[in-house]
C-alpha cells in the first residue's frame, strides 16, 4: 500500500471515529497502535510507552498547571467577577456601553488565565443577563460574549501558544510577545464592530443609567481592588517578556500571587485550595492525555514516512509559498469544526512547522496564525466550544442555533484578522526581540 | 449525581490518587518560587529544583489520565452519538471500548519490560541531582494504563447494568 492511500485510511478512520463519539485520546492511540502493528510488528509497541514518557519529562509542560492553577485560584476567589462589576460601572450612556465594556473586561479576563470554557462561562452568567434584561439585541450580547470570552486562546499567558511552542520546538516568550499585536487587533476589530452596530441602530444596544449617578471618584475606587491581581499579571507576563525568568519559573511565581490575592480577598481556604487543585488535575488529565495518544500518532506517522509525504505533496503544489500557508490554515480551520486545538497543534505542526521554516517563513508567526485559527474554529459552527460553554449557563431559551447565527459576524473579524496577518507578518513579529 | 452512587473500589481508588496526589502541584509551585528567590535573590541556585518539579508534576500528569476517566472527562464529540438509537449507541460505546483497550493495553504490553529494567536499576537521571525520575515514572506510566483498562471495563458493566 502506497502512502497516499495509507493517510486517506488513517484520516478517515480518524474522523469516524471521532464523529461516532470515542474519545480522542483513544482514537489516536489506537490508530497509532494498529498503524505501528501493521507496519513494524509489535516489535514497535515499545514506541508508544516511550513517547509517553519522553513527553512529560519535560520542564517546560510544567507551565501548564501551573497557568491552570493560578487561572482557577484567581477565579475562585472571585477576581474575574470583581473585575467585570468594576469594570461595569463605566459602561454609562454609550450606546451598546454593557457590550463594549464586556469586552475590555473580557481582554483583561483573558491575560490572567488561559483556559477559555471558565471565561465565557464566567460572562455567560454575570453579563448575558444584564445585556438581556436592557434590551440588548440577542445575537450581538451572545456573540460579544462567545468572541471576548475566547480571547483567551490568543491574549498571552495562552495555553494554545504554550503547547504550540513545546510541539514546534518556538520559544514560548517569543510566542507571547508575537501574539500581543494580533490580539489587540482581534480586541479592536471586535470593539469597533459593537460600537458600529449600536451607532448605526441603538436600538441594538440601548443606553442604561448604569453608573451615570456614581461620582468619578467612586467609580476609581472601585478599580482598587484589582490593582494586586492586575499587578500579580504584569510580574508575570513581564518576566516573560523581558526574558527574566523561564515560563514555568513565571507561572509558579503566578500561582504564588494568586494565591497572594486570595489572602488578601480573605478568600483563601481549603477548600477553595482543593477545588482549584482538582481542577488543574482534570484539565491535565484531559489535555495531556490527549497529548500522549496524539504524539504516539505522529511519532509512527512519522517513522512510516508520512511526514516526509506530506511536506513533498505540499510543498510541490502550484500555489507558491504564500499559497501553501493558506492551505494549512484551511486544513487546521476544516480540523478545527469537528476537533479539539491540541489534536490539531500535535497532528498537524511536527509536518507543518519544518516546511514553514523551510518555505523561509517564521515560525513564531506561524504559530499566532495557528492561534488566532484556533480561535476561529472554536467559534464555528457545527462543534465550535464556546456555543456549548455559553448554552451550559445561558437561560434555557437561548438555543445552539441562535448562539451560532450570533457568532458569525464574529468569525468574519477573526477571518479578516487571519488575512491582516497572514499578508503583513510584522503585526506580529515587530513586538519579538 | 456522581458523587452520590455508591461506586466501586477502583473508581474510589482512582478519585482518592487524584486527590492525593493534585497537592504536588502546590509543592512544585512552592520550590519553584524557592528557587526563583535564591537564584534571583542570592544568586544560589539550586541543582535539584528543576528536576524534582519536572518529576512532582510529571507523576500527577500520568495519574491525571485516570482520574479524568473516572470523571468521564476525556475529550470527545457526542453529537452524533447521542443521537444514535439505544442499540447503535451500545454497539459504539463498546468499539469505544475496545479502542481505548488497544492504546492502553498497547502502553502496558510494549512499556512493562523497560518499565521494570527502569525499575529493579533503580535508574535515575545521571545528572547533579541523579533523581530517579525514569525509575519512577516508567513503571508509573504502566501501572495507570493497565489501571485506566480496567476502569474502563468495570465503567463498561456499570453502563450494562
Amino acid at each position: 500500500m502506497d502512502l497516499g492511500t495509507i493517510t486517506i485510511l488513517m484520516g478517515a478512520a480518524i474522523v469516524l471515529l471521532m464523529m461516532l463519539g470515542v474519545p480522542l485520546v483513544f482514537v489516536t492511540g489506537s490508530v497509532a497502535v494498529v498503524t505501528a502493528v501493521l507496519a513494524f510488528g509489535p516489535n514497535a509497541l515499545p514506541l508508544i510507552s516511550s513517547r509517553i514518557y519522553s513527553t512529560v519529562d519535560n520542564y517546560a509542560l510544567v507551565a501548564v498547571p501551573m497557568f491552570v492553577l493560578m487561572a482557577a485560584i484567581l477565579e475562585k476567589s472571585g477576581v474575574a467577577k470583581e473585575l467585570y462589576d468594576a469594570m461595569h460601572v463605566w459602561s454609562g450612556r454609550l450606546p451598546g456601553g454593557v457590550a463594549l465594556q464586556t469586552m475590555v473586561a473580557a481582554v483583561v479576563m483573558a491575560a490572567m488565565t488561559g483556559i477559555v470554557g471558565g471565561e465565557i462561562m464566567l460572562l455567560g452568567m454575570v453579563a448575558l443577563p444584564q445585556m438581556l434584561r436592557l434590551n440588548y439585541d440577542r445575537k450581538l450580547a451572545i456573540g460579544t460574549i462567545c468572541a471576548g470570552g475566547s480571547l483567551g486562546t490568543m491574549i498571552p499567558p495562552s495555553l494554545v501558544l504554550i503547547i504550540f511552542g513545546l510541539t514546534a520546538n518556538v520559544s514560548i516568550g517569543d510566542l507571547f510577545m508575537a501574539a500581543i499585536g494580533p490580539g489587540l487587533l482581534l480586541a479592536a476589530l471586535y470593539l469597533g464592530y459593537i460600537w458600529l452596530r449600536c451607532f448605526l441602530n441603538p436600538s441594538l444596544g440601548p443606553v442604561s443609567e448604569i453608573g451615570t449617578d456614581m461620582p468619578f471618584v467612586e467609580k476609581l475606587t472601585h478599580l482598587k481592588g484589582l490593582v494586586l491581581p492586575l499587578g500579580v499579571v504584569g510580574v508575570v507576563l513581564g518576566s516573560i517578556y523581558m526574558g527574566i525568568a523561564a515560563v514555568s519559573e513565571a507561572a509558579a511565581v503566578g500561582v504564588a500571587g494568586a494565591l497572594l490575592c486570595a489572602i488578601v480577598r480573605r478568600k483563601l481556604s481549603r477548600e477553595l485550595l482543593t477545588d482549584s487543585l482538582q481542577q488543574t488535575m482534570r484539565v491535565c488529565g484531559t489535555i495531556l492525555w490527549l497529548t500522549f495518544g496524539a504524539s504516539a500518532l505522529i511519532g509512527v506517522y512519522g517513522l512510516i514516512g508520512g511526514t516526509r509525504f506530506v511536506g513533498d505533496l505540499m510543498t510541490n503544489l502550484p500555489v507558491g509559498p504564500l499559497g501553501v500557508i493558506a492551505i494549512m490554515m484551511l486544513i487546521v480551520f476544516i480540523l478545527g469544526t469537528v476537533m479539539d486545538w491540541i489534536g490539531i497543534c500535535l497532528l498537524t505542526m511536527p509536518i507543518f512547522v519544518p516546511l514553514v521554516s523551510q518555505l523561509g517563513f517564521d515560525p513564531v508567526w506561524f504559530g499566532v496564525l495557528f492561534c488566532v485559527n484556533v480561535q476561529m474554529a472554536y467559534l464555528s459552527p457545527p462543534f465550535g466550544p464556546a456555543a456549548f460553554f455559553l448554552k451550559s449557563v445561558a437561560p434555557p431559551d437561548v438555543t445552539l442555533q441562535e448562539i451560532f447565527a450570533g457568532l458569525v459576524p464574529f468569525i468574519f473579524l477573526q477571518a479578516i484578522a487571519l488575512g491582516v496577518l497572514l499578508f503583513w507578518p510584522p503585526l506580529a513579529l515587530w513586538f519579538v526581540g | 449525581m456522581a458523587g452520590q452512587r455508591t461506586r466501586d473500589p477502583l473508581s474510589r481508588f482512582s478519585a482518592l490518587l487524584g486527590d492525593c496526589m493534585a497537592p504536588l502541584f502546590l509543592v512544585a509551585v512552592i520550590i519553584s518560587v524557592y528557587e526563583v528567590v535564591l537564584r534571583y535573590g542570592f544568586n544560589a541556585p539550586t541543582s535539584w529544583v528543576h528536576e524534582l518539579t519536572v518529576l512532582l508534576s510529571a507523576a500527577c500528569f500520568v495519574v491525571s489520565g485516570l482520574y479524568a476517566l473516572e470523571r468521564r472527562e476525556h475529550i470527545r464529540v457526542t453529537l452524533v452519538r447521542d443521537r444514535l438509537p439505544p442499540r447503535l449507541r451500545r454497539a459504539v460505546d463498546l468499539l469505544s471500548l475496545l479502542l481505548a483497550l488497544i492504546f492502553l493495553l498497547a502502553i502496558v504490553w510494549g512499556g512493562w519490560t523497560q518499565a521494570w529494567e527502569a525499575l529493579s536499576n533503580w535508574q535515575s537521571t545521571r545528572t547533579a541531582f541523579d533523581s530517579p525520575t525514569p525509575a519512577i515514572l516508567k513503571p508509573l506510566i504502566v501501572v495507570i494504563a493497565a489501571l485506566m483498562a480496567v476502569l474502563l471495563l468495570v465503567q463498561q458493566r456499570d453502563d450494562l447494568r
